[in-house]
This record gives structure tokens, C-alpha cells and sequence, in this order.
């Protein structure tokens, strides 16, 4: 295979007021016509500044090359002009970015963009682009392209979209494709959908890929070639079997070994002090109003609809699903920062759904929450130590001195250096502004904790110390978790138990071990199956779930899953299957679960 | 379209609305209004008479009625000053205020967008400095006052251009530039704020990315965004500009809207009065709710949410 992208030596820097600040050093890295090179490392390492770069598309952005070349079929990108680059630049290497829905202007159909882009970079008639870009939709598995292209962005599912941008990217063929974590801010069903989509592009079109991604697992899949990324540099580059078996820098071990850890992990039944049940919830739905027209019946969403649990002292329940299927409002229910429209929620048997104010107040103190963004979370003027004893001025009559000693507790107890508690939240990381929010959030020692997607904005390395710092904290405290997450590895590891949700039902609740290696419910056996692995060995049969969750306004009758189910018949097309109880702790809302073998080979 | 249809029933209720306000606040005023009309001096008898003459005597809301009525058969009453039909009186004065907003606004729009756009595009450099600082000088003096300065510098300094009067296009050009000028400022400030911001917005980049020119992202991408809080803004300015109107149509003599209700208010010319306002408000209305109508054309994300 021939070289198409050759680059020597690369150093970047930024520009900020009167300094330049080197964002990428000395960066080599080669790409053969038709390969997958992925480009891994953690934020802020550089690797979006080396695609940007490859484009020259980091001009615009304050960044100027500040060393070595770019050659791309003989010639070197670095030292051409902007007006010379405009002949490469969607039409030579293209690029698909992070967020599909920032992605395309929300003003234009899709149609327009299209053909925008078309014209641009060939002779062609309006109506000649039209047909093109609807070629292009179906290429990449676009139920409907016709009627697509005259719909707007805003209108289109996450999954739909990124497919919109990548058949946008190919309309001129290009050679290279340029993917910036093309797949992070999707559910891992759909994850799974566009990797296939790209590896199924590759072989078609014999393009390359240059892949940016923060997740080893992802990298694993889809990689010929990997670049492990850590502050600037290109620390080490291999074949996928070199980096994964082998890793040979400590940065590159690290991140293998959290990968690892996290998988073969998990909160074992040992570990949990107490058979006491501390939150118990019996049928809660919720169901949210749509905006309607005058004249129109109301329409609802229910985002959560008949769900029991139940919570013991110390324990962690996790809650997994795609984008949508109701996990945060549950966790908002359970803790009573939404209420619910009927069911009882039960603390310490005690339904607190209708409770007096004092009430509230008490199961508020008791009842913690703590969510994925770690800036807005914090009042930016205060200093942390306002910020974590805000709650003891509320909830307790401590004097000044007093909360000043409880904040240094708090503070050494999420390993925070406690001399850091008059510093402000912009003077921390992510990983310890995460650890500021937790310690806000148990400095009142409550019993009760809703983690959500509390670890999902962190880079690995650092998750998996906040989760360690997590169990830690239960296991001194006794603290309860609800954690909810995208990750399933990730709620794996820090799981007693595991709620599986689709479209505001529970579907699958079972022991976390159990749930991973015997998923008695289809959809838990088609998560999985999706979830990215770095284990080499195991590359199985991938059967990948197809479709996208339907909406929950309208939900399919009978068994909300049975649109995407392979073993849905007509008994599961009108009858809801009850949640029945399996062995051991596990339950399962299936008219036919996989408890037996012979519905498992039916799946292959 | 339904949406049309309440936009259009909301307009409605609004006029009506400014019209019974309107109504209100002049009678419940302190002073007779015969009283007034007759002048000091002159018998009671004449005054009753005069009253009767007017149908003042009967009661408020039966007044109130006969002119809603009125209104709705285009009838809005006849000037107490010299008895000629209201309407009339308005239609005439109608035209060079119209000419006069409309110029305004061509004024700001025009020197709001063209400043605007080259003050983001220079962003940081010196004519950006310069722009603000004007901007900032237009949105900060009034009117009236820049009215004098255009009339001194202009006129008495230059003889370049007609300061009083209306009838001609070169009597036209001062007083639209001191009434547009606030706009102006307004709309550049808010123009280059917004393409500030959506320059920043991800699919730029990707439209870079993409080979897409400069210009085209600028003028087709970036200006659309940007446009959709100008576009708010100019129903704003246009009130402004209606309640500008009476200040510099007085500043520069003209004939028009304005200066009918500053006389009418000198000689107590009820009927006038009210005329005038609801002229203003169904205007204003109307341009309010183009500017709706045309936000949703702009911004399909509005229509789209409400589905
Ligand atoms: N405040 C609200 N008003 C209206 N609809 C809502 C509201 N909150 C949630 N929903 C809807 O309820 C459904 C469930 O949402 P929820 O946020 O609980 O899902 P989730 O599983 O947490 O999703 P994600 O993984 O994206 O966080 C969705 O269809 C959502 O649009
Ligand atoms: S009930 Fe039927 S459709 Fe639903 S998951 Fe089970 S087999 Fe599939
Ligand atoms: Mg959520």
C-alpha cells in the first residue's frame, strides 16, 4: 500500500495574546491508502489540534504551524496558502466532527447543504446535486433519503445525523477521511451502527480513515493502526495487537490497564454491609406533556411508566439504556426532585409522595445528587469552601469555625488537599472539580446518592480513580448509589445491581455479573453486543442492533421492544410481558427470556 | 396559517386595546374639555351649547361606544379645531411620516449591517475601534440633538443641504439620518455580536472543513444567524422611531404625524388626538408582526419546536 498522508515532525501552537503555546510537538504519523489509523489519548492532548492542522483549518481557530510538514500527495499541506489548500479541502480529505447535531447549520435543509457542497466542487446542476446527495443518503442507510433532504436538521435523531455527515463528507470521494470522535456523543447501539457504516465505507470506497477517539475500546474495533496521544506528543504508535497486547509507554499502560480493571472488576455482593432496604419505589410513571396546538389533544411522553425497585443500605444500583429510555428522570423521581404522577416512592418504608414540607426537607438532606457537568454545578465567585458547606449552613446551626472544620474533613476525605478549600472551581481540574461536587454532595452525610453521568465527562485514567474514590466513600459511609451511565464498563464496575431500561420501562434487573455474562433479556443481549471491547480475542459475530429507539410518545404496543426484536412474535406485538422474577435476584420483562440455550442460538 | 390567523387576531386586540387606553386617559384628564374649547370668559350657557355640540354631555361609556362604532365604519370622529374629518386630517400627514420612518430605517438597517459586518470581519482592529466608538455615540445621544448638530453642520455651516420643510428628496436626507442614527447603532452593535457568535458555532468549522469559501460562510451562513436578533430589533427601532418622529418633525419643521399630535395637544383637539395614536399603534402592530411572520422564514428551528 502506498503512503497518502505523511506527517513529519508536526508541531502546532496556539496563539494566546502575545505568546504562542505549543499544543502538539514533533508529531509523526503515517496513513496507507485504505487504512484506519486511529489517533487515541485523553482531552486536551492534542489530537483534534493535529487533524485541525492537516487541514489547515487551525489558522481559523488561533493556531498556527510552528514546525515540520504535511505531505499529502506530494505536496506539503503546511506550506501551501489558504486559496491552494481550498482544491483538498472537501474534496481531497474530508472531515466528520464530534456533535452531530452542531454540526450542520440548523438553518438549511439537508438538501441545501447538500447541494451546496456538490456545486462547490463539481459542474453540476442543481437537480443533478439533488439526485447525488440522495444517492449519497442511501449509501450510508438513510431510510427515506428523499424525504430527508427536504427536512431540517433539529428534526433528525443524533444516529441520522452523523450519517447525514458522513454521506456529506463522501459526496466528492475523498481519499482521506478525517473523523473527530465521530461516535462519542451517540448511544453505544447507534456507536455500533456507524463504526460498521465506516468499516463497511472503507471497503467499498478503499478511502482512509484517520480516527479520533478518547476510547481505547472504540480504537480496538475499529483500528488498523493506533497513535497513543499524551500531552502534545505521539508517545508510542502500533498495530492494534502492538498497543493492546503490548503497550510499551507507562501513559499507554495506564490507560490499558483502567480499560482492564474496569472490565474484569466489579462491586462484588461481599462488599455490601446491609440487607436493609433504604429506598423502595412501587409503580412510579411520570409522563411529561408535549407542546400542542390549540384544538388538540394533549399529547405525553411517558418517560417513565410502572417501574419498581428497590435500594439496599451500601449498595449500588445501575441504571443503563439508550439516549432517551428514562434513566434521569427516574433517578430524579427517586430522589424527589421531580414528582412522580402515580406510585410510591418508600425511604425506609415511609412513602414520602405526599410528604409535609419537614418531610421534604429531611429526605433532601438524606438524599444527594451529583451530575455530569462539573462546571455549572459550582458557583464560579465562590470559593470552595462556600461551595461545599453551603449545604451546613442550610440543613445545620454550625458556627463559621465548625463548618470550616467539616469542610477540611470533607475535603481530605475525597483526597483533596483541604489547605485548596479557599481556592475557586476554575482553579481545579475536571477530574477534582468532580471530586468538589462529591464532597458537597455527602459533607451532610446522607445515606442516598444519585450519581448521574457523574464519571462520563472524565477522561479514563481519571474515572477510574473517582469511581475508586466513589466505592471507597461507600464503603466507609454506607452510602447507596443510583448511578447511571452511558458507559456499561463503567457501571459495571462500580454495580451490585443493574437496572436495564427501554422507553420508561424496566426491562432486565439483575446482579451485575450475572447481567454481563447471562443477559436474559433481548435487549440486554443486543447492548451488550454493541458495547466496544479492547479484548482482541474476543471478536465475535457482532450482531448489531438495528433501528433506533422509537418515539416515546407513541411507543410500540404489546412489548415496547419488539420493533428491533429478533424473537418478537405476534403474542409480543399485543401483550406487555410482566417483570417476572428468574432466579436469585434477577427479573426480566420478556414473554421469551434467554434463560435457555436454545433461544440464544436462535439469536446468531 | 393558524398561526397567521392569531397573529392577526392578537393585532386586533391590541389596537383596541391602545384605542380604549387612549380614550380613557384623555377623559378622565383634569379639566372640562368644553371649558377648554370655549376659552376663559365666556358664559356658561355657550359652554353647555358647545358641549351638547360635541356630545360631551352624554355619558362616558356611551361615547366610548359610538366612537368604537365609529371606528369600525372608518369614521373616527371630526377636529374640534376646524371641524374637517379626523381622518382626512391623518391621511394627509400620513405620507411624510411614512416617508420619514421609512428612510429612517433604510438608514439604520443599511448603515447598521454595513458597519456592523465590517466591524466583526476587523474585529480588534482599528476600524473596529472606530465603529464601536461611533455606535456607541449614536446609541447614547438623542435624537433631537443630533438633529441640530446634522441642521449646523450640514446647512448653516455647508449649505449642502435643505434644513426645514418637506416636499422634496434633499429635504428628506437630514432628518432621516438623525432619526436613524440611534438604529444604526443599535443594529451594528447587535450584527457584530452575533456574527462574533456564530462564528463560533461548530458546523463553521465543518464548513470549512467542507472547501466552502469565505464569503459564502460569511454572507450565507454566518449573516443568517446573525440576522435573527436584528431582525427582532428592528420592530423595537421602529417604535422608537414612531416616538422619535414627533421630536424630529418638530426639529425639522415637517409636516407629519408627529407634529399633528404636538398641535392637537396645544388646542386640545381630542378627536386628533386619539386618531393620531391609533394611526401610530396599528403601525407599529403591523410592523411587529411582519417581523414575527418573516423571524419564523428566517429561523425554521421556531416553526419546527412547536410541532
Ligand atoms: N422536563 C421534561 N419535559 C419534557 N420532557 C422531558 C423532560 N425530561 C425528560 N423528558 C422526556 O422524557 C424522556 C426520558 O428522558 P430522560 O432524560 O429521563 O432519559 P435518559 O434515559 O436520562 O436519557 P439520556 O441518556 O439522554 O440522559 C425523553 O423522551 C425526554 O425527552
Ligand atoms: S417480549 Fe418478545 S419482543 Fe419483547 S423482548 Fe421478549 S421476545 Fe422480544
Ligand atoms: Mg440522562
Amino acid at each position: 500500500m502506498r503512503t497518502l498522508l505523511e506527517i513529519r515532525n508536526l508541531s502546532v501552537g496556539i496563539e494566546r495574546g502575545k505568546d504562542v503555546i505549543p499544543a502538539v510537538r514533533n508529531v509523526n504519523l503515517d496513513i496507507r491508502s485504505g487504512e484506519i489509523v486511529c489517533l487515541v489519548g485523553g482531552s486536551g492532548s492534542g489530537k483534534t489540534v493535529t487533524s485541525l492542522a492537516v487541514l489547515r483549518l487551525i489558522d481559523y481557530e488561533g493556531g498556527r504551524i510552528t514546525g515540520g510538514e504535511i505531505i499529502f500527495q506530494e505536496q506539503d499541506i503546511a506550506s501551501l496558502a489558504q486559496k491552494e489548500i481550498s482544491g483538498i479541502r472537501g474534496r481531497k480529505i474530508a472531515m466528520v466532527t464530534q456533535d452531530p447535531m452542531t454540526a450542520l447549520n440548523p438553518v438549511f435543509t439537508i438538501g441545501n447543504q447538500f447541494v451546496e457542497v456538490i456545486r462547490k466542487h463539481k459542474s453540476v446542476s442543481r437537480s443533478e446535486a439533488w439526485d447525488e446527495a440522495i444517492k449519497l443518503l442511501e449509501k450510508v442507510h438513510i431510510p427515506e433519503p428523499a424525504s430527508r433532504m427536504k427536512q431540517y436538521p433539529l428534526e433528525l435523531s443524533g444516529g441520522m445525523l452523523q450519517r447525514v455527515a458522513i454521506a456529506l463528507a463522501l459526496a466528492c470521494q475523498p481519499e482521506l477521511l478525517i473523523a473527530d470522535e465521530p461516535t462519542t456523543a451517540l448511544d453505544v447501539t447507534i456507536q455500533a451502527q456507524i463504526l460498521n457504516l465506516l468499516l463497511e465505507l472503507r471497503a467499498e470506497e478503499g478511502m482512509s480513515i484517520l480516527f479520533i477517539t478518547h476510547h481505547l475500546a472504540v480504537a480496538a474495533e475499529i483500528a488498523d493502526k493506533v497513535a497513543v496521544m499524551h500531552e502534545g506528543s505521539i508517545v508510542e504508535q502500533g498495530t492494534v495487537r502492538e498497543i493492546f497486547a503490548f503497550p510499551g509507554h507507562w501513559y499507554t499502560k495506564t490507560l490499558v490497564q483502567s480499560k482492564r480493571d474496569l472490565l474484569t472488576s466489579s462491586a462484588s455482593e461481599e462488599n455490601r454491609q446491609d440487607d436493609e432496604v433504604i429506598l423502595e419505589a412501587e409503580g412510579i410513571s411520570k409522563a411529561f406533556p408535549l407542546k400542542s396546538k390549540p384544538f388538540q389533544p394533549k399529547r405525553y411522553v411517558q418517560a417513565v411508566d410502572e417501574v419498581s425497585l428497590y435500594i439496599r443500605k451500601g449498595e449500588t444500583l445501575g441504571l443503563v439504556g439508550e439516549s432517551g429510555s428514562g434513566k434521569s428522570t427516574l433517578g430524579k423521581l427517586l430522589v424527589s426532585l421531580q414528582e412522580a404522577d402515580s406510585g410510591q416512592i418508600l425511604y425506609r418504608g415511609k412513602d414520602v409522595t405526599g410528604g409535609t414540607k419537614r418531610e421534604k426537607k429531611e429526605l433532601r438532606k438524606n438524599t444527594q445528587v451529583v451530575f455530569q457537568d462539573t462546571f455549572s454545578a459550582l458557583n464560579p465567585r465562590w470559593k470552595v469552601e462556600d461551595i461545599i458547606g453551603e449545604p451546613l449552613r442550610v440543613h445545620t446551626r454550625l458556627s463559621k469555625d465548625e463548618i470550616r472544620e467539616r469542610v477540611e474533613e470533607v475535603l481530605q476525605l475525597v483526597d483533596l488537599d483541604p489547605a485548596s478549600r479557599t481556592r475557586y472551581p476554575h482553579e481545579f481540574s475536571g477530574g477534582q472539580r468532580q471530586r468538589i461536587n462529591i464532597a458537597r454532595a455527602i459533607i451532610l452525610h446522607p445515606e442516598f446518592l444519585l450519581l448521574d453521568e457523574a464519571v462520563s465527562a472524565l477522561d479514563l485514567a481519571v474515572q477510574s480513580k473517582v469511581i475508586d474514590l466513589l466505592k471507597k466513600l461507600q464503603l466507609e459511609m454506607g452510602l447507596s448509589y443510583v448511578f447511571i451511565a452511558h458507559g456499561l464498563d463503567v457501571v459495571r464496575d462500580i454495580s451490585h445491581r443493574i437496572g436495564v431500561m427501554y422507553l420508561g420501562r424496566i426491562v432486565e434487573i439483575a446482579p451485575a455479573e450475572e447481567l454481563f455474562t447471562r443477559p436474559a433479556h433481548p435487549y440486554t443481549k443486543a447492548l451488550l453486543e454493541a458495547n466496544p471491547t479492547i479484548d482482541l480475542d474476543r471478536k465475535r459475530e457482532r450482531h448489531v442492533l438495528h433501528g433506533e429507539i422509537p418515539s416515546p410518545v407513541n411507543p410500540p404496543a404489546g412489548c415496547h421492544f419488539h420493533t428491533r426484536c429478533l424473537l418478537a412474535t405476534e403474542k409480543c406485538r399485543s401483550e406487555a410481558p410482566a417483570m417476572e422474577s428468574l432466579i436469585g435476584e434477577r427479573a426480566v420483562a420478556c414473554h421469551y427470556p434467554l434463560e435457555k440455550k436454545e433461544r440464544v442460538e436462535l439469536l446468531r | 396559517m393558524l398561526y397567521v390567523l392569531s397573529r392577526f387576531g392578537m393585532a386586533a386586540g391590541v389596537i383596541l386595546g391602545s384605542v380604549t387606553l387612549v380614550f380613557l386617559i384623555v377623559n378622565i384628564l383634569p379639566g372640562d374639555v368644553a371649558t377648554l374649547l370655549a376659552g376663559d370668559d365666556v358664559p356658561t350657557e355657550t359652554v353647555n351649547q358647545l358641549r351638547e355640540k360635541l356630545g360631551l354631555d352624554r355619558p362616558l361609556i356611551v361615547q366610548y361606544l359610538d366612537y368604537v362604532a365609529g371606528l369600525f365604519q372608518g369614521d373616527l370622529g371630526t377636529s374640534y379645531a376646524n371641524s374637517e374629518p379626523v381622518l382626512d386630517r391623518l391621511l394627509d400627514n400620513l405620507g411624510p411620516t411614512l416617508a420619514l420612518t421609512i428612510s429612517s430605517m433604510i438608514v439604520a438597517i443599511v448603515l447598521g449591517l454595513i458597519l456592523g459586518i465590517l466591524s466583526a470581519v476587523y474585529q480588534n482592529k482599528l476600524l473596529d475601534g472606530i465603529i464601536r466608538v461611533l455606535s456607541l455615540v449614536g446609541v447614547s445621544t438623542p435624537n433631537f440633538w443630533i438633529g441640530i448638530l446634522l441642521i449646523w453642520i450640514f446647512s448653516v455651516q455647508l449649505h449642502l443641504l435643505p434644513s426645514i420643510g418637506n416636499g422634496s428628496f434633499e429635504q428628506l436626507i437630514l432628518p432621516s439620518i438623525g432619526l436613524g442614527i440611534t438604529g444604526a447603532g443599535v443594529i451594528t452593535r447587535l450584527i457584530r455580536n452575533s456574527i462574533l457568535e456564530a462564528s463560533n458555532e461548530p458546523f463553521i468549522r465543518s464548513l470549512r472543513g467542507k472547501g466552502i469559501g469565505h464569503r459564502a460562510i460569511l454572507f450565507k451562513h454566518i449573516l443568517r444567524h446573525a440576522l435573527i436578533p436584528a431582525v427582532t430589533m428592528v420592530g423595537m427601532i421602529f417604535g422608537e422611531m414612531l416616538a422619535g418622529s414627533v421630536v424630529t418633525e418638530t426639529v425639522f419643521s415637517r409636516q407629519g404625524l408627529g407634529r399633528l399630535i404636538v398641535d392637537a395637544i396645544d388646542q386640545k383637539d381630542i378627536p386628533i388626538i386619539q386618531g393620531a395614536i391609533l394611526f401610530t399603534a396599528a403601525f407599529y402592530v403591523v410592523i411587529n408582526m411582519l417581523v414575527d411572520i418573516s423571524y419564523r422564514l428566517i429561523d425554521p428551528r421556531i416553526r419546527l419546536n412547536e410541532k
